[in-house]
């Protein structure tokens, strides 16, 4: 029975946040867009014009939507995410007692990372997250040599290696936990199982490159007085002010911040003791990185970086890091708090009950979908309507969407900020102008084959640059260029479809034979480690090696 | 020590309730931003951008 009283705290904490969102429909906030069958794109796999931002999450949700509604599979993903985080840090504990192992997961599972995240639909960066504890664990059983330690490590990083941000999280710690006299046997499986994105990002034909102005735009910021330091050192401090907690922005939110530091803070001996110091270690990494553009030259160097290196995009929204940071704050507050409560007389349990309140009372507004800010909508019928136009016509070309942008505000969604659905939603390759807007100022896109389509779009020629239908959205903001001179074959309240006449150039997804390769490897060493970790061939294996 | 650590831990507790407490009493006092938005006209075509969030700070 004590067994279950942390998962089962677990689950109690995520339905605190998502039982509003339980119900049939979809969550579509920011960058978070299911759709009820997703199509298997190219830029699914790495194939397309666009940056691996999204691979492999894009295919693996298009593979789960073959077998369960796509609303199912959102649900699955963000309670997956908000159970197995918690529970994770709780288990993480080198502490027997149940009280301490509460205040770990509830400190762990209760954050500004966690509201802000999720608000912002970053659900593979949740998934990451939640994954962290469980690597952590699994690498340190590595370190100490467990049988099937390192199978068990490949499988929990796989399942936060779902983008490469998240892939890059679970990695380091893998790393961490492990300890480098193990990374020999570490790092090639870590490579191996993020070859889905590190492939098709390597052998791109353009370089992924970003605008130097974005680095400043999406670089940490502060939520109050305590500035970007104080926020990030409570694991805020997101770009976004949109999506940042109101409980967050008030003035006692950096004394209890550097108040809770510092009681983690005093537990981190025995963390490195427990643990080595790589967790630890990597804890102060995360913080560094998230507000490295707020150190001297800081700013000027992550700019250079982006415009110049390749792939180095991936450091721009530096907060995403301080997820490295909730480790060992959660766990190191939680043992603070055990030792206090084992000196006292009477009281302990009071303290410990204290100390698991402490997050969710100091950001309730992340409770109940964020009091409302989160809701479940369902699609208009005319989603479905193009969807079956484009599955049923066979003529070739991919789908422009307009208006020009990446984001939305529907009526039907309660006009909230949105991902456009269209490349989810449609059975084909759909092109989506990239380029966002932040407080109304440009941050160009990273789509190499957009500039050629917007040419394309002013000549009245799409069909040259491999578009055969128009999609317009209505109903969002933005303007329409003129489209007369094509063909409309549906039109409907929310959605006109228009067929793009003449001839129409077929364009080949890029590099697919070595994003498809990628995944097969990818796939099949997780395959493989699965029927290791449970087959007897392991077992034997190990016996053999033990003798 | 671990009494003073353990007021620590109490005086968080108030600070976070003093916290939570503020958000929620400004939150039940706020208009209902659904009563607002049913009025609001849809945009499209009418130019103008969707942001992709705000940098205030």
């Amino acid at each position: 029975m004590r067994r279950l009283i942390l998962p089962g705290w677990s689950v109690i904490l995520a339905l605190a946040v998502l039982f509003p969102l339980l119900g049939r429909g979809f969550v579509l906030s920011y960058d978070m867009v299911f759709a009820p069958e997703q199509s298997l794109s190219p830029d699914g796999v790495g194939a397309g014009s666009t940056p691996a931002r999204s691979v492999p999450a894009d295919a693996v949700v298009a593979l789960l939507t073959w077998v369960l509604p796509g609303d199912v599979v959102q649900k699955c993903l963000l309670v997956t995410a908000l159970v197995l985080g918690p529970w994770g840090a709780g288990r993480l504990v080198p502490s027997g007692v149940v009280g301490t192992r509460l205040v770990a997961a509830t400190f762990y599972g209760w954050t500004p990372y966690v509201a802000e995240r999720l608000f912002m639909g970053h659900w593979p960066y949740l998934l990451a997250y939640a994954c962290l504890p469980w690597v952590a664990a699994a690498g340190l059983a590595v370190r100490r040599g467990e049988p099937k330690a390192l199978t068990r490590l490949v499988l929990w990083v796989a399942l936060g290696a779902l983008t490469p941000t998240g892939g890059v999280l679970v990695g380091a710690v893998a790393l961490a936990g492990a300890g480098w006299r193990r990374v020999v046997r570490v790092a090639p499986a870590v490579v191996l199982v993020n070859l889905p994105w590190v492939a098709p990002s390597v052998v791109r034909a353009g370089a992924v490159l970003s605008a130097p102005e974005a680095v400043w735009v999406f670089a940490a910021k502060g939520e109050n007085w305590g500035g970007a330091v104080v926020a990030v050192l409570g694991l805020g401090g997101f770009w976004n002010a949109d999506v940042v907690p109101a409980s967050r922005e008030l003035s006692l939110v950096p004394v209890l911040t550097v108040a809770v530091a510092g009681l983690a803070v005093v537990s981190f001996p025995r963390l490195g003791r427990e643990w080595g110091w790589g967790l630890v270690g990597l804890g102060g990494v995360g913080l560094v990185a998230a507000l490295f553009a707020h150190l001297p030259l800081g700013r000027g160097v992550l700019e250079w970086a982006v415009a110049s290196v390749p792939g180095a995009a991936l450091l721009r929204d530096a907060q995403k890091w301080v997820a490295w940071w909730a480790l060992p704050l959660a766990v190191g507050v939680a043992l603070t708090v055990e030792v206090v409560g084992r000196r006292l007389s009477r009281g302990r349990g009071a303290v410990l009950a204290v100390a698991v309140a402490v997050p969710v009372v100091a950001m309730p507004d992340l409770a109940w979908a964020g009091w409302g800010r989160l809701d479940v909508v369902q699609y208009p019928g005319d989603w479905g309507r193009v969807r079956e136009v484009l599955s049923g016509d066979p003529r070739p070309g991919d789908v422009l969407s307009l208006p020009l942008g990446a984001f939305r505000r529907f009526e039907w969604n309660g006009y909230r900020t949105q991902l456009d659905p269209a490349p989810r939603m449609l059975p084909r390759t759909t092109v989506v102008d990239d380029t966002v807007y932040v407080s109304g100022v440009a941050v160009a896109g990273e789509d190499t084959r957009m500039p050629a389509v917007r040419r394309a779009l002013e000549r009245g020629d799409l069909g040259a640059a491999g578009i055969g239908w128009v999609l317009v959205e209505h109903g969002t903001p933005g303007a329409l260029p003129d489209l007369s001179g094509l063909d409309e074959v549906f039109r409907g309240q929310w959605l006109t479809l228009y067929r793009v006449p003449g001839v129409v150039v077929v364009v080949a997804p890029e590099n697919l034979g070595v994003a498809v390769a990628a995944n097969v490897v990818g796939f099949g060493f997780l395959a493989g480690c699965l029927l290791w970790q449970w087959l007897p061939a392991g077992r034997l294996v190990f016996h053999r090696r033990e003798e | 020590m671990g009494k003073i650590v353990a007021a620590v831990v109490v005086v968080l507790a108030g600070i976070a309730l003093a916290i939570g407490g503020t958000v929620a009493l400004v939150s039940a006092n706020s208009p209902d931003r659904k009563v607002e938005l049913e009025n609001a006209p849809a945009a499209n075509g009418a130019g103008g951008v969707v942001d992709y969030g705000t940098v205030k700070r």
